[in-house]
């Protein structure tokens, strides 16, 4: 989703578009079996379930494209494999200079992952130990990352702890703008001279336990820290200093942290499911935020479900982003054109409709009787320069 | 204030967790649609890009905050 420069792709993105939705549908008819396997460990076959997921994103500047396809499988003996892949297909005008341009220009980042996971009895307890690595690569950006997760489930799986670990590598280039190539001065501390080669360096680490309170109702908490270190402004973006542009600078180091909690309970009278959700976060460059978020499932029929969606985010600015800088802003002073750093608070509302495929059992489609298709629409009201935006998704899981 | 109030329900459920005893065969609602959560990741997965790339926070999510000049 990030902002780039001008290119002229638009040509080469619509068959490198077909070329990806034919890799997609050919993946799925390889991966989709005839028929339900009789999985079980007795049967000596694996389980598992094929996702194939349309998302959309649109903003007033931005629109996105992103086809997925995932698979998740289970070893007869408990080891579990998954892969994903996404394009994603971006479509955004120019905003450089800080000011919306009348140009528009396509990207296209791929992204794949694989992980792979098991579980260790441990007599009263069950250790979960699973491991997953990704990669993300753009024309003019590269992201590499790794990591590790544990949970140990304790009282009869009533309850879980759980820890992690992830490191990521990204490497940023400017291929788009002019063609130039050349790091501009004062882009960030730490940053090198003349081709721009720049990169960053993160590490996350998490920490929540989760626990069932009730046969109703369960609850969980997750801490978060983030580390970043590098080059963490947008190579592209433009700041205006007393009518000069300059490039963005941003502090090289971040250190982020999050508290999330999340309350879920069941109703079985009206079969209504209630989960709230709250967010805390802040960090090194003076951001606070709030994001609470309630989410009602309801099951309308025997394979219908409605699911509703409400959710809220307010945030403080950086320390170093204003509105207008003053004309005697210091050149290598923090400057910002990134409507993300600045305070702003949005409010997102949508539905989900999950239909069921039970139907579909006992006819000549009875292979897809347990699969689901979904459809979502979500409609953000945003207060910065971004705007207000559209998430719209539609998903096939088919399970075997 | 919410960092506390969280903290604060942490700690609670942490401690409830203690006394509270549920049998796995008590916790059939909690496998339905609306309580399992788990078969959202990857329609969840976009919608954190998307707050990721728009957002000045992050995490909650399994996010890291990096990739595609999301940081």
């Amino acid at each position: 989703m990030a902002r780039r420069g001008p290119s002229g792709y638009d040509a080469p993105v619509n068959s490198r578009l077909r070329l990806v939705a034919l890799a997609l549908s050919t993946a799925a008819a390889l991966l989709v079996p005839a028929r339900p396997a009789s999985a079980d460990e007795a049967s000596g076959t694996w389980t598992g379930d094929v996702e194939l997921r349309g998302n959309y994103y649109w903003e007033r500047s931005t629109r996105v494209i992103a086809p997925a396809v995932s698979t998740r499988l289970q070893a007869p003996n408990g080891l579990r494999v998954n892969a994903e892949y996404l394009v994603d297909a971006i479509t955004s005008a120019s905003q450089a200079a800080g000011v919306l341009e009348d140009v528009r220009f396509t990207e296209i980042r791929h992204e794949g992952t694989v992980g792979l996971g098991g579980e260790i009895d441990l007599g009263d307890a069950q250790l979960d130990l699973s491991g997953s690595f990704r990669v993300s690569r753009e024309p003019d950006y590269l992201s590499i990352g790794g990591g590790l997760n544990a949970g140990l489930a304790l009282n009869d799986r009533a309850t879980t702890l759980r820890l992690g670990a992830y490191v990521i590598h990204d490497e940023i280039r400017q291929r788009f703008q002019a063609g130039t190539g050349t790091r501009p001065d004062f882009m960030g501390e730490g940053t090198s001279a003349d081709a721009f080669e720049e990169s960053f360096n993160a590490l996350s680490l998490t920490a929540g336990i989760e626990q069932v309170l009730s046969p109703v109702v369960y609850f969980n908490v997750t801490y978060q820290y983030n580390y970043l270190n590098g080059f963490l402004a947008n190579a592209y973006r433009r700041v205006a200093v007393a009518d000069v542009l300059r490039p963005e600078n941003h502090p090289g180091v971040r250190h982020r942290q999050s508290l999330t909690g999340r309350l879920a309970g069941h109703i079985r009278r009206t079969r209504t499911s209630v989960h709230v959700i709250y967010r805390a976060y802040w960090d090194s460059w003076d951001i606070a935020a709030i994001t609470p978020e309630l989410r009602v499932y309801q099951q309308l029929a025997r394979y219908t479900h409605l699911r509703l969606r409400w959710r809220h985010y307010r945030q403080r600015r950086a320390f170093f982003y204003e509105p207008a800088y003053a004309d005697d802003t210091p050149e290598d002073a923090y400057v910002t054109a990134d409507p993300k750093m600045s305070t702003f608070h949005s409010h997102l509302a949508g539905f989900q409709l999950l239909l069921g495929m039970g139907f579909l059992e006992d006819t000549a489609l009875d292979a897809f009787r347990e699969a689901t298709l979904d459809l979502n629409f979500e409609y953000i009201w945003n207060t910065n320069r971004f705007g207000n935006g559209v998430i719209a998704q539609v998903g096939l899981r088919i399970p075997f | 204030m919410a960092r506390r109030l969280i903290g604060a329900l942490a700690l609670s459920a942490a401690l409830l967790g203690g006394c509270v005893s549920v049998a796995p065969y008590e916790r059939e609602a909690l496998s339905r649609k609306g309580m399992d959560v788990e078969r959202e990741g990857m329609e969840m997965g976009f919608r954190a890009h998307v707050h990721d790339s728009r957002e000045g926070a992050t995490g909650g999510h399994g996010s890291t905050g990096g990739g595609c000049g999301c940081n």
